[in-house]
């Protein structure tokens, strides 16, 4: 009997199916009014640095490609808003839905290039984009160079609805990446990842994988962008197209568990609340930061999903042994 | 249509290969029988490793035929080769390790269910079609669900060649099948390669284990210096033969 849960449990280690996506949505989304506004903005941070961290888990995680040019799609989904709002007085939901599809043709445009790279070359070349990116929209007197970019009045939505906004974007972000690793796609990008020349060789063709993978992590982090220009009310370059976007996401998927579908979400609360409580300390944050990270990478690099799972294998088969 | 006279699956004529100043293949000539497993052996640079690359689409040869089935073909791709019903279970066994065995099964060729262009993988449905792939050839059939990486060498090499043969294909191409086993090892990947003869696949095998060549091919070629210098019925050599047809103290 006690086996046979323990069984159960080992089996179902990745509780992130479409059943806890929609319960745990619908929740919170209807839980939204009870909540003061101080805890709906912590909440929206969090979620949107869920939304961050799953994005990149796709590139970074299941296909294993080391992205640092995460940051082009904050900047540019909420760039995007902020402009698209202002110039064309566009409804705040269409504005950034358009966003996000503007995020994710840059996706297709970056990962195109890119894709002729691996490993730690593609890290660099990530990151050059980024930084051309950010020494572009410095100078570009359209989105006014480094000064602050206000966001129009029609923007301005109060704590509850931005918390929506970004509940509504962590639930699509968790449906389409479950469907999208369930697909004969996330198997090949998998499969890629771990043996491109033996999958080569039965033909999954690299590139025709990746690109939709790109554009699909370019999609739900230039989202992601737009919720966050909602929630800044102001925009700058610095604040934007900052590598510290694609150092975030990194972190917080190497510590949850790279390439898993719950690392992102137990990363992204290690790292939140880690955040907010440190900040007290100043420039020791970073620190104790770095340390939790050392750590993960010296004692568990499979992250704290990979220790989890593997804890529950230990038990699991040490009952096996015991009934035998 | 085929004639009952083509009793040939696979001819192949006069194919030439350089690349550059090298000529591997100066003309080299093949035939397979319907049904049965073919041997291609040769010293090392004799040019086996490239014939063989010509027929399963990774090389495409200068000039020269290939005729499957009575019809002419090329293959611009390995996709295309496979495609045709041409199969090669490589060298290096072409697995995902950290994928399970049904994952690899299937990888390129998933089966799918849904509705429209929304698709998730059928995994249910490629399990059980797996084991029993798996289990009609290998009598040591790993659990589909195991990860490779935690197979023996025997069952990988069990896992790639009933994934070869899994399609429906007319031809079955393993380049040393056996060279990084054991003696028991070997052994059960023989059962396996005689099981699949069994089922009507042509094989194409390439081996250094003479004895493995007499005890499972019907039929022999030598190759030696880009050229294919001489074919024998298995019954009617003998490893002695064919060690002289290979270093050339014999002539064909």
């Amino acid at each position: 009997m006690i086996r046979q849960i323990f069984g159960f449990i080992a089996k179902f280690r990745d509780p992130f199916t479409y059943g806890t996506a929609v319960v745990v949505a619908a929740v919170l989304y209807l839980t939204a009014s009870s909540l003061d506004r101080g805890q709906q903005n912590d909440l929206t941070s969090l979620f949107l640095l869920m939304t961050l961290a799953l994005a990149w888990n796709l590139v970074g995680g299941y296909g294993g490609q080391f992205s640092l040019g995460h940051s082009i799609f904050v900047g540019v989904g909420s760039y995007a808003t902020a402009v698209i709002l202002t110039l064309l007085g566009w409804p705040l939901i269409p504005t950034m839905i358009i966003a996000a599809v503007m995020s994710a043709l840059i996706g297709l445009l970056l990962a195109y290039p890119l894709l002729r790279l691996r490993g730690p070359y593609l890290a660099v070349g990530s990151l050059g984009m980024a930084v051309a990116a950010y020494g572009w929209m410095i100078n570009w007197d359209f989105t006014k160079a480094s000064q602050a970019y206000a966001m129009p009045k029609e923007a301005q939505v109060d704590f509850a609805t931005m918390y929506q906004f970004a509940t509504v974007l962590l639930l699509i972000a968790i449906v389409s990446i479950v469907a999208l690793v369930r697909s004969p796609l996330g198997l090949r990008l998998v499969a890629l990842r771990d043996n491109e020349l033996g999958a080569a060789s039965i033909g999954v063709k690299r590139v025709r994988t990746l690109l939709p993978v790109w554009a699909l992590s370019g999609l739900l982090t230039g989202a992601m962008g737009a919720v966050y220009a909602v929630q800044q009310g102001t925009l700058t370059v610095d604040g934007t197209f900052n590598i510290q976007f694609s150092l975030d996401a990194a972190i917080i998927c190497v510590i949850g568990g790279l390439g898993t579908l719950s690392g992102p979400f137990i990363g992204a609360i290690i790292i939140y609340f880690l955040r907010k409580y440190s900040a007290e300390y100043q420039n020791y944050a970073l620190l104790i930061e770095a340390v939790v990270l050392v750590i993960v990478v010296r004692f568990f690099p499979a992250g704290i999903v990979g220790l989890i799972s593997k804890g529950f294998r230990a038990i699991v088969h040490r009952r096996a042994a015991a009934q035998k | 249509m085929t004639t009952p006279s083509n009793d040939y699956i696979l001819t192949a004529t006069d194919i030439v290969k350089t690349f550059g100043g090298v000529n591997a293949l100066r003309g080299a000539n093949l035939t397979m029988r319907r049904g049965e497993i073919t041997a291609l052996i040769g010293d090392n640079g004799a040019g086996k490793s490239t014939l063989v690359r010509c027929l399963s689409g990774i090389h495409q040869p200068d000039s020269g035929t290939i005729t499957l089935d009575g019809q002419v073909v090329t293959f611009s791709t390995p996709l295309a080769a496979r495609e045709a019903g041409i199969e090669t279970v490589h060298q290096n066994l072409a697995l995902v390790e950290d994928l399970t065995v049904w994952q690899n099964f299937f990888l390129g060729r998933e089966k799918t269910r849904g509705f429209g262009p929304i698709r998730w993988l059928d995994s249910r449905r490629m399990k059980r079609e797996s084991a029993v792939l798996l289990a009609d050839l290998a009598v040591n059939a790993p659990p589909v669900t195991n990860r490779v990486r935690r197979l023996s060498g025997g069952q990988r090499q069990a896992v790639s060649i009933a994934r070869a043969a899994g399609w429906g294909s007319k031809i079955v191409i393993m380049d040393e099948p056996t060279a990084a086993l054991g003696v028991q090892e070997t052994a059960r990947v023989e059962a396996v390669i005689t099981r699949l003869k069994e089922q009507g696949v042509a094989i194409l095998l390439i081996s250094h284990n003479f004895d493995q060549v007499l005890r499972l091919a019907d039929h022999v070629w030598v190759m030696r210096g880009g050229l294919a210098v001489a074919e024998r019925r298995t019954a009617h050599t003998s490893g002695d033969e064919l060690v002289s047809l290979i270093t050339g103290a014999l002539a064909s």
